[in-house]
């Protein structure tokens, strides 16, 4: 006998069943001998179609489903999460970032706002014409080896030499634009994914330090995507203990089937989170989330059609989760993309008009925010 | 490879090491036949002990015993929010809530009733945080209790004229469920899920209709702790995440202790709170129910849990309302000194009043960096 879905650890929306009395009329489904007697929270499953259905709602934030074969004695028990904000919601999300609060430090005494950065005027044009959110994942430094890659870009920069003079302003804008630690730098790739314990709450500390300086507690997230989604479980366990209740990655099969941007999960174990927005691991306390598309990859004739797939898979539909990387918005980067810009507005345009709504991803998937049943 | 301590669930407190300047350093034990790493870092032998001193300074810590060939993992918690707090539960409540309905006319505050007002007294003088637990009504055999004819009476009864009033004092003075009513005893020890989500439901619209959404808690006192894992799965349902219990024994069986067992009780016992990590939610150890403490008995009690290391950190306390009506078979004429004496023994020994929401949820912890 075994849960097919929901799984341990499920976060379900309004797209996994029937919305009814302030949740969703969830069918799970649980794969057993056809002659088994399966119950399902004591409920009696009907066998449909290769597996034992019953339609269970879920509701509130925690449920807990213990389905029992009569037959063998077995039984299991599971946690699915009801996440109701996450239906309908979208963010867009950005990493790699360290230019921009160099140049807002270079010109400390001639901008009047943090906005007159042109990189963070772009979001913040998203935001006064659509209301988005937006989370900037942060590196530490800018060194020589992210340099390379630039032909203007020359000079070092780290968190502790960002100006503190617009922290008052970061602080003011702090319910639509958070940052939180992405790495300490762009290379090596995937820093985390060997990385010691230590290591990972250096780097958290150093970041968090200079975030809370420059720019206030309040813009201080508890989500983050860690640079190439690379994290074992150690690393995950030190991100948890700084405070992140969430973590956001691609959790797909790269072009050689190796899981890609995806933390410590197998590639089996992301086959089964693939088609999904949420979910919690309950062994490590956190929620996980996909990142559904990352708006750099695409060019501006396939970003509706990328965004319309999204749409059309009903696990990945309730939460849009964009994301895109500073690099790519200046013109000395060695593959800049003139159409930042619209990519960022035709991404937020589209999510409008299908009816999302702005969100950051603590407020779709944290219990604090739902309303207690 | 076994914890020795802190073993699953635990929830340190400054008491349990040396306290640091955000957090505690505790030893941690770990029982093994071969070296091991802690959080990858080599733990020292000691008395055949394996040792290494932690610093818990976070909300949640995972901690990861390896011996190279096998590894488990616990998760530790320190609630920095329950550093020298008391808390106050009152059960069983009712009365005071048809006593309102009845002189909805003639009282200009909820703290016209007298009950309530002992409870507004001991806020104004101490700071104190109370959270009452309600039953839904009142049933036959709780009235024969009561010298006075006393008339049935249901939360759905409850005027709401006084919903601002509470509202305005849910900082300090929350509702929760309790039970349906007072007998039987042990309501929920072979509760169904959907008969104990139905009570819960039931109690939570009269509450958020009379009182308000800000003024329900997040803890609760199961009516005698008695709840199975069904019961306690459809109050974390409800979004309870702490329940209170006396998690200590009566004739060698636990003793107001949910669904726990003794192994688990005989560590809560002398702890102040516990998580398990299979329900999702807290325990928290009841020190002192002082309508069973004899008025000269009082400090001497509390002196007791003071010393008891592992309680002394969080004061849960509690009362039941009945004793504080004279026509009640058990009347205590000290009711309130029960309560204003203890308070100011605990602001003495430095205690700050908090709620379980306040002690509990992560949201209202310091982040670690």
């Amino acid at each position: 006998m075994k849960f097919i879905f929901p799984v341990n650890g499920t976060c379900v929306h309004k797209y996994d069943g029937i919305e009814q009395d302030g949740g969703i009329l969830v069918p799970v489904r649980i794969s057993a001998s056809c002659e088994d007697d399966i119950r399902v929270n004591g409920i009696k499953a009907t066998y449909d179609q290769g597996a034992f259905v019953v339609p269970l709602l879920i509701d509130g934030y925690r449920n807990t489903v213990t389905a029992e074969n009569l037959t063998t004695g077995e039984s299991e028990k599971i946690a699915v999460y009801h996440v109701p904000h996450a239906s309908d919601k979208y963010r867009i999300s950005v990493d790699d970032n360290i230019l921009f609060l160099q140049d807002i430090t270079y010109h400390r005494d001639t901008y009047q706002s943090i906005f007159d950065n042109p990189y963070l005027a772009v979001f913040k044009k998203a935001h006064d014409i659509y209301g988005t959110k937006v989370h900037m994942n942060l590196f530490y430094e800018y060194n020589a080896d992210a340099m390379q890659l630039f032909s203007d870009h020359k000079e070092y920069f780290n968190l502790s030499m960002m100006t503190d003079a617009f922290k008052e302003e970061f602080e003011a804008n702090a319910h639509w634009l958070r940052f939180s630690i992405h790495s300490y730098a762009e290379f090596p790739p995937r820093p985390y994914a060997h990385a010691t314990m230590e290591k990972a709450d250096e780097d958290i500390k150093k970041i968090h330090k200079e975030i809370r300086r420059f720019a206030g507690d309040a813009c201080l997230s508890n989500v983050c995507t860690t640079h190439f989604g690379s994290g074992n479980r150690g690393v995950v366990r030190t991100l948890r203990n700084h405070g992140y209740r969430a973590l956001t990655g691609y959790f797909t099969l790269d072009k050689q089937g190796n899981p890609l941007v995806a933390y410590y999960y197998t590639k089996e174990e992301v086959g089964t989170v693939e088609h999904r927005d949420f979910w919690r691991d309950e062994e490590e306390d956190i929620t996980f989330g996909r990142i559904d598309t990352v708006l750099n990859s695409l060019k501006m004739d396939n970003i509706l059609p990328t965004l319309e797939a999204i749409k059309a898979d009903n696990g990945r539909r309730g939460f849009l989760s964009m994301l895109i990387h500073e690099q790519y918005f200046y013109p000395d980067y060695k593959t800049y993309l003139p159409f930042f810009e619209d990519l960022i507005m035709t991404a937020c345009k589209f999510a409008t008009e299908n009816g999302y709504q702005p969100s950051f991803i603590s407020e779709a998937c944290l219990e604090e925010y739902i309303r207690r049943k | 490879m076994t914890f020795i301590f802190p073993r699953q669930g635990d929830c340190l407190t400054v008491y349990d090491g040396i306290p640091q300047a955000n957090g505690v350093k505790v030893t941690v034990k770990v029982k093994s036949k071969k070296p091991v790493t802690i959080n990858q870092q080599p733990a020292r032998l000691d008395n055949g002990v394996y040792c290494l001193d932690i610093l818990f300074d976070a909300y949640l810590t995972l901690l990861t015993v390896s011996d190279g060939e096998s590894e488990e993992t616990i998760r530790v918690y320190y609630l920095a929010n329950a550093q020298n707090t008391v808390s106050l539960a009152v059960e069983d409540n009712i009365f005071f809530l048809q006593d309102l309905t009845h002189h909805q006319h003639v009282y200009k505050s909820i703290f016209d009733n007298p009950y309530l007002a002992v409870c507004k007294e001991a806020h104004d003088q101490y700071g104190a945080k109370i959270t009452f637990n309600l039953f839904y009504e009142t049933d036959s055999k709780s009235l024969t209790y009561f010298s006075s004819p006393r008339e049935h009476f249901q939360l759905s009864m409850m005027t709401d004229k006084y919903q601002n009033e509470f509202m305005a004092c849910s900082d300090w003075l929350k509702l929760t469920f309790h039970s349906n009513c007072e007998y039987p005893p042990d309501p929920y020890l072979h509760a169904t899920y959907e008969e104990t989500a139905k009570d819960i439901a039931l109690a939570h619209h009269e509450i958020r209709r009379f009182a308000g959404e800000s003024s329900l808690s997040g803890g609760c006192n199961v009516h005698y702790g008695s709840a199975n894992r069904e019961a306690v799965r459809a109050c974390r349902n409800f979004g309870y995440k702490c329940l209170s219990g006396f998690f200590t024994f009566l004739e060698g069986q636990p003793f107001v202790s949910y669904y726990l067992d003794a192994d688990i009780v005989s560590r809560l016992d002398h702890r102040d709170f516990w998580y398990d990590a299979s329900e999702d939610m807290f325990y928290n150890r009841t020190d002192l129910i002082l309508n069973r403490t004899p008025y000269e008995q009082l400090i001497p009690a509390l002196e007791q849990v003071y010393a008891d290391v592992g309680r002394k950190s969080n004061l849960t306390l509690l009362m039941h309302e009945q004793y504080f009506y004279p026509d009640y078979c058990a009347y205590l004429p000290r009711f309130k000194e029960l309560i204003l004496d203890t308070f100011a023994w605990a602001k003495e020994k430095g205690y700050t009043p908090a709620l379980m929401d306040e002690i509990i949820d992560e949201k209202q912890q310091k982040r670690k960096s």
